[in-house]
This record gives structure tokens, C-alpha cells and sequence, in this order.
């Protein structure tokens, strides 16, 4: 089944998404680009690698298909399957061979959590080979030069058995996503959430705050993800202490002596 | 009638057979009868303490009846004895009347205490206002439960109690008010005296180079001192209300007093309590007019707190209101009052912060000397590079010609936030990660990177030149150890090199106590362990389906379609037409290695034990194969490895018992453990091997084997287990572990956690977070 142009269409980013660089994240990534080399978006959740990668589909002109991988997510989940329709068997293209028919950007979110099998078509796509072996098709595909793959993972985590091999790494260009720098982050977040640049300074200071109790337990601090939902909330008229407590304290952790710390910080602030 | 004078007979018998002739009949009716009126278990009550009380005061112990009676209201029986305890306290300390005054206040004296209405103990608060406090300041700190109020950079002293107000909740917030305040003090810059200031300023006296400096300059020290304090006070106030404005309102409520009331400035303490109400009418109220008009210097503190940007202008501050209050009557003798001012300590938070600049200079030096010597090394031959010829650097010794180099004026004298590079000469140096998070520590403590780090760093790097192969070191028995035990090299980060057969590790027994450890901690950590087995249950279901298998439970599709075509096709069709489901075919070997040094004495020993026990436990649950082996020893010669459970060993009574046998030892040479313990995990079947180390302290042993070259060898171990497949990781309760523990470890290989108790319900969690 080939891919229609309405398919095209739906994955094709119209509007430019909001996006505020933090280096020159944007010039390295076109570039990788230009050359035909995949990207690895590297970094905690929450702080713009997805959105970077549609700002980038969309300054590129190509459509954009994300896959957030899952421990269940196999190779034909990719590629594609056979289906029995009305007692045939009939080929259904996955979403890695809808991009590179398409020439569309193809972003691999959290790729260590796939299963290892995965690896088998993305070595060939991620080196200067390009292309995809599609085996129950007995098909090799050769993307084309707009075709690019992009895949992310957070190396905070400290997963022995989700790891990225070297041997799948280098065939990557990598750029370090993080929490952006404070007045960044303000005005992402002031933009993001609607609200004033008074409220997104105090968001980030607090979000700042929590960052610090690493050490107590608390995996991650809070990304700007969950700034600009505690933003949007009181925007909505929610009162900004309990913006805070549902957007951010009672999301980042369970324990109760942790959530009452980071109550005591929104106090103070809000 | 007739039960109530019997009753009142009754009474009037025991009073007469408890205090006979002492007091005459007629009083003693008149007790009896009020006794009558009141409620049995009052009265027992009374009677009780008829023999405690009497004896102390006759007068005492009739008003006691009287207030007793009443305080039945909101006394339960239960807690009469200790009121009566409380009564005596008091007049013993301070007489009759004070004591009939507690009594008649039992309700605000002493119920409400008691039942904790009003009060707050510190440590019911401890935990959060901890993780607040470290969150603001940005590191680490310590509180100590104290009866002043003071914070020297490390250590926040809080009363251990707090009643000020009448509920908790209010008391609370007077603590995180205080907490906020005091942690300002480092971060505003209190106490650091700008002597850039004052370096162009003649004085009779000498330079001014401390606050001591300065005070002294005045006839009455302590109140230039207080109203210096008081100045910083007003300028951290604003700060306050800009950037933690929940907080503030928060505070404005339990601080609101209503009018201040006019106290006439009319000597000099009352000069000083005026200011102090001025401070809290600030925090106290929106409106800043509501103030005593006839007080001077209203407007100078306005435009203070209003415009005050630095120490500077709070110092500038002080000579305007010394010269105003000298004016007045009376020598100023008082003390500051406000309950979170507390006391300044600058003498403390300059040793503080003098051991916490120390330690980030030398450990900033050394990185950075290592990262020069790096450079140096790669560019020795290109000799353009370097203001002098590579050859006379092995000639000479690098030092000279570092110094040198130094001189020059080809070098950066600072580095600024901005850079990215380093010049020496026409080289440039780069800045790893790690020395860049170190920079960012230096640029936020001292604005810049001074230039005698710059310095250090560069004799440092020259240090690592001149110490080359033949370097003697200091040694009684410089002997490779040869006789058959396990022989292991040993890393010198000097010469780049190995030191041969220079560490023998020893294998010892681990002899099982018997004893009620084990089922203690089971016992203590009940609920724990039931959420930790489910849990693990969860995460031993690996379900993976084996396709093209020749039995199973379903069919393979593609298996089958695949034979169908091949049939077509005239090949002989596959038999292995089924999926399987396998199970918990995991294939992890894990080795925890755990630090039995001296230093784990007491709790981190007892800590280190449950949570092996913890893990055990629910490992069994998990079927990951796993190891444990404790770690000490003295010397080069006699590194100790304990054999706590061997991979092959089942968790049964035999290791519970060597678990609860782990003791503290002596010292703590990892890098020979970590060898011996990665050939261990090497010679295991695993597809992934894991060496968790849980350690409390850096690497050190008796011979002199410490700072930058044990840490350099224990990392080359780590580097070695990772070369091998193996997955290094620490677990360490060492507070300084950040220093270390990046370079050795690696940011994302270790954590740290901050409260040895945590340990036991930790230690699981972090291995489930490794293996998800």
C-alpha cells in the first residue's frame, strides 16, 4: 500500500511550532541533514526535544511521523505487517517505511526502550547505506536523499539493561538537549503557558528549587514540560498554589515527605 | 444528704489521718467540703497529691484545691500528677505567686503545651524544612537544634522548640520564615566583608580586612554591629519580598500586629527596638506609612530598604544611624529581639566557608592540572606550540619551565564565565565536562577563576611531569608481593603506569552469628519487604515470545505462511511453527561489594546489613544470580576480601547469618576489591554483569595510599571492570561523594543518599530503577 498524498499531508506541520534555540542546535541539526546523517536528541523529559524535532520538520519542509517506542515495540512494528482482509493477505506499510517511501523525517522517541530486534533495520538506515530491508517483502528499500531518521534517549536514567551499544551510537550525530538557562526557560515558558513573564520567572525559580533534590531521592526535578502545564492551569484561573501541587508536586513524586518539601517551596513562592 | 456527709466525713477522716494537727478542724471541714462538691476521680486525684504538696507549702496546697477543681475542665485525671509536677517546678524556681498564677493559666500554661496545640518541635518539621532549605541554598547544610538562632554557611542552628504562636501551623511558618532569612545572610552576602571597597581607604588603624575591622572603629562596637545587622536586615527583607512573595504573605498574616505602637526613641536601646518594629511593620503590613512619626530616620531607612543593593550600602548605613542614636541619652546595652534574627557568627561562617573554598580550590586544581598536563603531553611534539622546546621539558622538569611560561604574557590571568578555552603560550586548553561543572562551582563562589587557582593548577600539571618512573616514593617496603595468593597490579596515575604485583588480595571466611538480627530487620521492615517482593515479582515477568519454535503454545503465523509458500515453492517446509512463551530468562549475575572499613562503625554498618538482607530478599523473588562479598584490609599487602555469599551459594539461614556477621574493619583499599571482584564476575555466564559497590567514604589506606592517587587507582579499576563488560556502579552515603565521585564513577554510575537510614529501603529501589 503506498502512501497516499493525504497521508502526506496529515504529517505535514503547517504552522511553525514554537521553538526557542538554546545554541545552534537548529543550524547543526540541518546540516546532519544536508549530509544524509541521523540525529540522537540526547536528554531529561520535558525539555523540547520533541518539539525541536517538529520546528525542524517543519523549517525542512517534511512531513514529521514519531513513534514513542515500548518495551513491546518489534521490528514488524516498524516495518510493517501482514494483515487477512476479507481472507487475503494483505501488506500494511509500518511507519518507518511510510517515512522513507515519503522522504518524510521519521523520530524514534525513546528508542532504548524498543526491543533489541529493532536494531536490524536501523543500522542500515543510520549508516551511508540508507536503506531498509523490508525481509518478509523480500524488498530493500533505498530512502531518499530528503528521507532522514531521528531517534532520542534519556542517559540520565541509570538502566544497565536499556542501554545504547556503540555499535548503534555512532552511527548518530548527537546534540545534548537539557533544562534551557533561566531566562530561556522564562520566556519559553511565559509563551508556552500564556501567562505573564512575572509568573513563568517564579515557575522557573521553583522548578529550579526542585531540581536541587536530586540528592533526596527525587529522580528528576521538574521539567519545563510541567512549568508550563502549572502555567496553564492558572491561566485557566486555577490558584497557583494548587496549579503548583497538581502540575508539579504530586507529579514528580509519591513520597510524602519529598511532595512536602516541594510544597513548603511553592509556598514560599506563590 | 446522708451519702454527701458521709462522703464529707469520709474526707474530713483522710485529711485528718494525712495532716493531723497542722491544720485546725474548722479549715479542714471547709476542704472536705468543697471535696464533697467535686467528682470522685478529682478528688482521688487531690487526695494523691495531698502528700507530695502539703509538705512543701500549706498555701500552695490550698490554692492548689481551689484550682485543681477548676482545672478538672480540661485536665483529664491521667494528667494531674504531671501538672502537679509542673506546679512545683515553678515555685520552687520562682515562688508562691508565680505558681498560683501557672495554676489559674492551666489552660494557656500548660494544657496547650502538653496536648501540642500550640507548640512545634523541630524535629515533627525537620525533614521538610531540610529539603526546602538545601533547595534555596543551592548545596548541602546541617540543622542543629539550639536555642539561638544562628547559620555560619554549614550549620543552621534552630531552637529546638517554638511557641510563639498558638498553633502549629503558624510556629511553622516561623521556622521556614527564620530558615529563608538566615540562609540569605551566606547568599546576600553578609558575610563577606567587601575589602575590595575598602582597599583605597587610609586609615590610621591599618587596612580594613574584616567586619571586626570595621566595628571597632566605633565607641560602642556591639551597636554599630546591631545596627548593621539590622540594615542587612532591611535589605534581605526586600529581597525576600521580590523573590519568595508566597512566603511573605504567608508571614504577613502571623506578623500582622496592627498599629505599631509609638514607641518614643527617647534613649538609645529604645532607638534600636524602634528600628526593630520598623523591620516588622515592613513584613507585617502592606501599607509602609503606618509608622511612628516622631521616629527619626524614618526616611533614610525607607530610602535603605527601598534601594539597598549591596553590604556596602547597608555598612554605609550604620554611620548615619550610629551618629543619630549617640545622640540620645543612655548607653545602648540591649540585644536584637526579633525571633529569626538570631546572632551573627562571622567568625564561624568565615572558617566555613575558608574550608569549603579550600577544598573546592584544590580540587579544581588538580583537574585542571591534569587537563593541562594532558594537553601538554599530546602537543610534546609539536614543539611550535609551546613558548619553549618540547625536548628541555624532559631536560629541565616542566615546573621550571611552566613558571616560565607563566610570566609570560601570552596567558589568561582570569577565565570568565564565557570562555570555553584556556590559553598557555599559544595552546589552547580545553575544558572537559567535568572541569567546566568545577569552573561553574569556582565562578559562582568566587566570581571568576582567581588567578592563583590558575596557578596551582599549572604547578600541579608540572608536578605530573617531574614525577616520572623513577620517582622514589615514600615506602617501607617497596617489594612486589609474589607468594601465590591473588597478585594484583596496581595503578600509578604519575607515571602513567602499573606498579607489577604490587597488592594481594586475601579471601577471607565470614563466620555466621546466630542471633535475632536478621529476623529483627525482617520483623522492622515488614510492610517494606511485601511492597518490595511484589514489585520484584512484577519485573521477573519477562515475557518473550521464541518464535519459530518446534512446540508452543500458539501458532506462527509468520512461521506458517512461510511454510505454506515454501511448499509452493517445492522446498521442504520448516517444522518450527510455533510461538513460545519464555520466561525470566534474565541472565544477570550481579556482585555487591561492600565497604567493611572502620569508618562504618556504628549506623552504616547496621544500615549496610538491613539492606543486604532487603536485597536479598528480594532478589530471591527476582532469580537474578547475585554475590556479596565485604571489603577492608590494611596495607598493600593484605587486602581482605570477605566471602559473604559466593554466586552458586542459595540465600539460606547459613548467609543470612554471615550477612548479620558483617563488621567493621579497617580500612578501605577498593581498587585491589574491584579487581579481584571483576575477575569474579568475569568468570560468571551472564549476559550482563553488574558490580554495585556501597561504600561510605573515598579510598584510603594505612601506607599512605589516599587522596588524587588512590582515587586515580580505583578508577582505573573501574575503567579495567568496564573493559571486561562489566557495569560498574556505587552506592555511597560519603557527603563529600560529589567531589570524587564524578571523575571516578562517572555522573551517571553512582548515587548518593543523604541519610544512612534510607539505605535499606533505597538500595532495592535504585537496583529496580538499573535493571528497568
Amino acid at each position: 500500500m503506498e502512501i497516499t498524498s493525504a497521508k502526506f499531508n496529515e504529517h505535514l506541520i503547517k504552522e511553525e511550532p514554537f521553538y526557542l534555540a538554546q545554541g545552534d542546535e537548529l543550524k547543526i541539526a540541518e546540516a546532519a541533514y544536508n549530509n544524509q546523517i541521523p540525529l540522537l536528541l540526547k536528554g531529561p523529559t520535558g525539555c523540547g526535544k520533541t518539539r525541536f524535532m517538529q520546528h525542524l520538520a517543519w523549517e525542512l519542509g517534511r512531513p514529521l511521523i514519531t513513534v514513542s517506542c515500548h518495551d513491546d515495540l518489534s521490528t514488524s512494528d516498524l516495518v510493517g505487517r501482514y494483515l487477512l482482509k476479507g481472507g487475503e493477505a494483505v501488506w500494511m506499510d509500518g511507519p518507518l517505511t511510510m517515512a522513507v517511501k515519503a522522504g518524510a523525517i521519521c523520530y524514534l522517541d525513546e528508542i532504548v526502550e524498543a526491543r533489541k530486534d529493532t536494531m536490524v533495520v536501523i543500522h542500515p538506515l543510520a549508516d551511508d547505506r540508507r536503506e531498509l530491508p523490508i525481509e518478509k517483502l523480500g524488498k530493500v528499500l533505498l530512502a531518499p536523499p530528503e528521507f532522514m531518521l531521528a531517534v532520542s534517549y534519556n542517559p540520565g536514567y541509570q538502566s544497565v539493561l536499556k542501554d545504547l551499544k556503540q555499535s548503534t551510537r555512532q552511527r548518530f550525530v548527537s546534540i545534548e538537549f537539557n533544562y534551557p538557562d533561566q531566562a530561556l526557560e522564562c520566556e519559553i515558558v511565559a509563551s508556552e503557558a500564556g501567562v505573564q513573564l512575572e509568573i513563568a520567572k517564579s515557575l522557573v525559580r521553583f522548578g529550579a528549587m526542585t531540581r536541587a533534590l536530586k540528592d533526596a531521592g527525587l529522580q528528576e526535578g521538574a521539567s519545563t514540560r510541567l512549568l508550563i502545564h502549572a502555567g496553564m492551569l492558572m491561566n485557566s484561573g486555577i490558584a497557583s498554589r494548587t496549579a503548583c501541587n497538581v502540575a508539579i508536586t504530586e507529579t514528580l513524586t509519591d513520597d510524602h515527605e519529598l511532595q512536602a518539601s516541594i510544597s513548603e517551596m511553592a509556598s514560599a513562592i506563590f | 444528704m446522708k451519702t454527701t456527709m458521709s462522703k464529707k466525713e469520709r474526707l474530713n477522716q483522710a485529711l485528718a489521718s494525712m495532716v493531723g494537727n497542722e491544720m485546725n478542724g474548722w479549715e479542714r471541714e471547709e476542704l472536705a467540703e468543697k471535696l464533697a462538691g467535686a467528682p470522685e476521680d478529682i478528688v482521688k486525684e487531690i487526695m494523691r497529691s495531698l502528700p507530695v504538696v502539703w509538705p512543701v507549702s500549706y498555701a500552695l496546697f490550698l490554692s492548689f484545691v481551689d484550682q485543681a477543681i477548676r482545672a478538672g475542665a480540661c485536665l483529664k485525671p491521667a494528667q494531674y500528677k504531671d501538672w502537679v509536677k509542673a506546679i512545683l517546678d515553678v515555685y520552687e524556681a520562682e515562688g508562691l505567686r508565680q505558681a498560683q498564677l501557672f495554676m489559674e493559666g492551666v489552660e494557656d500554661n500548660y494544657v496547650c503545651q502538653i496536648q501540642g496545640e500550640g507548640g512545634l518541635r523541630l524535629d515533627e518539621c525537620e525533614a521538610k524544612l531540610l529539603h526546602y532549605a538545601r533547595s534555596i541554598l543551592g548545596r548541602d547544610l546541617k540543622f542543629v537544634p539550639n536555642g539561638e538562632v544562628s547559620f555560619d554557611t554549614q550549620t543552621l542552628k534552630l531552637p529546638s522548640e517554638l511557641n510563639d504562636f498558638d498553633s502549629p501551623a503558624k510556629n511553622f511558618l516561623l521556622y521556614k520564615f527564620a530558615v529563608t532569612f538566615q540562609l540569605q545572610l551566606d547568599l546576600l552576602g553578609t558575610y563577606r566583608f567587601p575589602v575590595e571597597a575598602f582597599e583605597l581607604l587610609d586609615t590610621p588603624e591599618g587596612p580594613l580586612q574584616q567586619y571586626s575591622d570595621f566595628f571597632k572603629r566605633f565607641d560602642n562596637p556591639r551597636l554599630a554591629q546591631d545596627l548593621f545587622f539590622l540594615a542587612e536586615a532591611l535589605r534581605i527583607l526586600a529581597v525576600l519580598q521580590r523573590d519568595y512573595p508566597g512566603l511573605m504573605r504567608d508571614v504577613q498574616v502571623i506578623f500582622a500586629t496592627g498599629a505599631i505602637h509609638k514607641t518614643p526613641a527617647c534613649d538609645q536601646n529604645n532607638f534600636v527596638a524602634a528600628i526593630e518594629q520598623w523591620l516588622l511593620a515592613c513584613i507585617g503590613s502592606s501599607r509602609l506609612s503606618t509608622i511612628n512619626d516622631d521616629f527619626i530616620l524614618h526616611g533614610a531607612m525607607m530610602h535603605h530598604y527601598l534601594h539597598a543593593e549591596s553590604v556596602l550600602d547597608s555598612l554605609q548605613c550604620v554611620q548615619l544611624f550610629y551618629d543619630a542614636c549617640r545622640n540620645l541619652p543612655g548607653e545602648y546595652s540591649a540585644e536584637l529581639q526579633l525571633p529569626f534574627l538570631g546572632k551573627l557568627c562571622f567568625a564561624e561562617a568565615e572558617v566555613q566557608s575558608g574550608q569549603r573554598h579550600a577544598a573546592l580550590k584544590e580540587t579544581f586544581m588538580n583537574a585542571f592540572g591534569a587537563q593541562i598536563h594532558d594537553e601538554l603531553q599530546k602537543t610534546s611534539d609539536k614543539e611550535e606550540n609551546l613558548p619553549v622546546s618540547a625536548t628541555s621539558v624532559q631536560e629541565k622538569g616542566v615546573g621550571t619551565l611552566l613558571a616560565m611560561a607563566a610570566a609570560s604574557e601570552d596567558i589568561d590571568e582570569e577565565i570568565r564565565p564565557d570562555q570555553e578555552v584556556f590559553r598557555l603560550g599559544t595552546m589552547e586548553v580545553d575544558f572537559s565536562d567535568e572541569l567546566l561543572s568545577l569552573a561553574r562551582q569556582v565562578f559562582k563562589e568566587f566570581g571568576k577563576i582567581p588567578g592563583d587557582f590558575i596557578a596551582g593548577a599549572i604547578g600541579r600539571a608540572g608536578d605530573l611531569f617531574d614525577a616520572g618512573p623513577d620517582a622514589a616514593v615514600e615506602e617501607e617496603n617497596a617489594q612486589p608481593v609474589v607468594d601465590g595468593a591473588m597478585i594484583y597490579d596496581e595503578w600509578d596515575y604519575r607515571r602513567a603506569g602499573y606498579r607489577k604485583n604490587w597488592c594481594r588480595v586475601i579471601i577471607k571466611e565470614v563466620l555466621p552469628i546466630g542471633g535475632t538480627f536478621v529476623d529483627a530487620t525482617l520483623r522492622k521492615y515488614k510492610g517494606l519487604l511485601i511492597t518490595l517482593r511484589r514489585q520484584f515479582e512484577m519485573m521477573s515477568v519477562q515475557e518473550k515470545f521464541e518464535k519459530r519454535q518446534r512446540e508452543g503454545d500458539e501458532i506462527d503465523l509468520d512461521a506458517v505462511i512461510d511454510s505454506v509458500s515454501d511448499t509452493r515453492a517445492g522446498l521442504p517446509p520448516s517444522e518450527r511453527l510455533f510461538v513460545r512463551l519464555q520466561r525470566n530468562d534474565r541472565q544477570i549475575a550481579v556482585l555487591f561489594l561492600v565497604d567493611m572499613s572502620s569508618s562504618t562503625e556504628g549506623w552504616v554498618s547496621t544500615a549496610l546489613k538491613e539492606a543486604l538482607i532487603l536485597m536479598s530478599e528480594s532478589l530471591a523473588v527476582l532469580g537474578d544470580r547475585y554475590a556479596i562479598y565485604g571489603f577492608s584490609g590494611m596495607r598493600r599487602t593484605r587486602s581482605e576480601l570477605f566471602a559473604v555469599k559466593d554466586f552458586d551459594e542459595s540465600y539460606g539461614e547459613a548467609v543470612k547469618n554471615k550477612i548479620a556477621a558483617i563488621s567493621p574493619k579497617e580500612y578501605t583499599r577498593m581498587a585491589p576489591a574491584i579487581r579481584h571482584a571483576s575477575d569474579i564476575l568475569d568468570k560468571t555466564e551472564a549476559k550482563i554483569r553488574l558490580l554495585i559497590t556501597l561504600s561510605d567514604g573515598k579510598p584510603e589506606d594505612y601506607d599512605g595510599y589516599k587522596g588524587t592517587y588512590a582515587i586515580e587507582d580505583t578508577r582505573h579499576a573501574l575503567i579495567e571492570a568496564k573493559n571486561k563488560g562489566i557495569h560498574p556502579f556505587c552506592i555511597t552515603v560519603d557527603q563529600e561523594a560529589h567531589v570524587y565521585m564524578d571523575h571516578m564513577y562517572g555522573e551517571v554510575n553512582y548515587v548518593f543518599i543523604d541519610k544512612v537510614v534510607k539505605l535499606p529501603s533505597r538500595i532495592p529501589e535504585i537496583y529496580r530503577n538499573l535493571m528497568t
